[in-house]
């Protein structure tokens, strides 16, 4: 569900969440409230996406792991 | 009072030898008799003196850092070797306990930091410790599980905050979980302010998910003829506090409401009596409610828990002996255990 040309829509960005495995997954408070998987990644995002920044580093170094494992890859 | 009777005992000075043991340093405090080592003396002395009173129930309240700080295991034995009878806790240092039990840690930080910067990791700070936010998080998500269960289970019927501590302890496996002992050991653990906790905050997440059926129903009243029924069925009653707060007040009122009135009293705080607010208020003040009885053992410890409590542990179990055994006045059922194995 992840839109591509929206770079800043990501879980990290939203207003649902916590940090569960830090960097790279997070805790959704709106998807636990409709019973669905709460643990989602930091740099997914659904339709209930809400940007209030929390001013976190959560997407910056979750996009940085990814890119360092994608270097390391290469 | 003569003028003689203020000149009995003289200071002695304090000698340290090359094998100083805990206990043999807070005798040498216990000859001084001043100042700080002279209460810290004194609080070994009553603490001792409780242990071995036949008649005695102890209650120990915890309050602040206890368990981020590093006292965990220390509840954990008392509660094991039966050297505490009763947990009256914040909800928060159980918070702690929890966290811990299910994989958490705290961590050795500092206090001149930037805590912007700690809050844009998910990191808390409690004084020089950091706690990660998703430690928390994943302790909130295995407690909404249980919730969900303890909830199933009771269908419909409340608990009391010490019967949530057993569910909660039940469904610990860390046996150095001060949760889990109490739970094993059959020690009661009330949280009188259970809700002002994670274990609260959480509540609100479970109990608003959708089509959320039974939710677990808390009724922290129900604590108080369990607790006041525990002051009145005990022939003494003492009490240690680490801190002060909501804990030593719902043991000094239990006290009072069982028309018992403390026996023994330690109280570890650094806060300060002029603010009329419990926490610092001297135990003197407890005498003129009745809280506690006028010729009580008492004395209050002014110094930070972490550096006076596990000396007083330390020098007490010491002068006891491994081959020490306390057989507690009261023994408590655990119906929770008994009644669902």
């Amino acid at each position: 569900m992840t839109d591509g040309n929206d770079a800043e829509k990501y879980c990290g960005n939203c207003d649902s969440h916590n940090s569960y495995e830090y960097p790279i997954k997070v805790f959704c408070s709106t998807r636990y409230g409709k019973n669905k998987n709460p643990i989602v990644d930091t740099l997914w995002h659904c339709e209930d996406y809400n940007k209030v920044s929390q001013e976190c580093y959560c997407t910056r170094e979750a996009l940085k792991k990814k890119n360092g494992d994608k270097a390391t890859q290469s | 009072m003569e003028r003689k009777d203020y000149l009995q005992t003289p200071v002695k000075h304090i000698k340290i030898d090359g094998a100083l043991t805990v206990d043999k340093l807070m005798q040498q405090f216990n000859g001084s008799g001043a100042l700080g080592a002279g209460r810290l003396a004194t609080a070994c002395n009553i603490y001792e003196k409780m242990l071995k009173d036949k008649d005695c129930t102890i209650f120990l309240a915890l309050s602040g850092a206890v368990v981020p700080a590093g006292m965990r295991t220390i509840i954990t034995d008392l509660i094991r070797k039966k050297l505490v009878d009763i947990i009256v806790s914040t909800g928060a240092c159980m918070v702690h306990d929890a966290i811990e039990a299910v994989g958490g840690h705290h961590y050795q930080g500092g206090w001149a930091v930037n805590d912007q910067e700690l809050y844009k990791y998910h990191l808390f700070r409690i004084y020089d410790i950091f706690v990660p936010e998703e430690d928390y998080v994943r302790l909130d998500f295995k407690l909404s599980e249980m919730y969900d269960n303890i909830a199933a289970e009771r269908k419909g019927e409340s608990l009391a905050s010490n019967e949530f501590a057993w569910e909660i302890g039940k469904r610990l496996t860390d046996e150095n979980s001060i949760l889990r002992a109490a739970y094993e050991e059959n020690v009661p653990i009330f949280l009188p302010a259970v809700r002002d906790s994670e274990f609260g905050f959480i509540h609100w997440l479970h109990s608003s998910q959708e089509n959320k059926k039974p939710v677990l129903l808390v009724d922290a009243f129900k604590d108080v003829p369990t607790i006041c029924n525990i002051c009145a069925k005990s022939p003494k009653n003492g009490m240690i506090v680490i801190g002060g707060g909501v804990p030593r007040n719902t043991i000094q009122s239990s006290a009072l409401a069982s028309k018992k009135g403390l026996d023994y009293a330690v109280v570890i705080t650094l806060d300060r009596p002029e603010t009329g607010g419990l926490s610092g208020s001297t135990l003197e003040e407890t005498v003129s409610w009745g809280k506690m009885k006028g010729h009580a053992d008492h004395v209050m410890v002014i110094g930070e828990a972490l550096m006076v409590f596990p000396f007083i542990v330390a020098s007490v179990t010491e002068r006891l002996g491994e081959s020490f055994r306390r057989n507690p006045f009261l023994h408590f059922e655990n119906q929770i255990k008994e009644s669902k194995p």
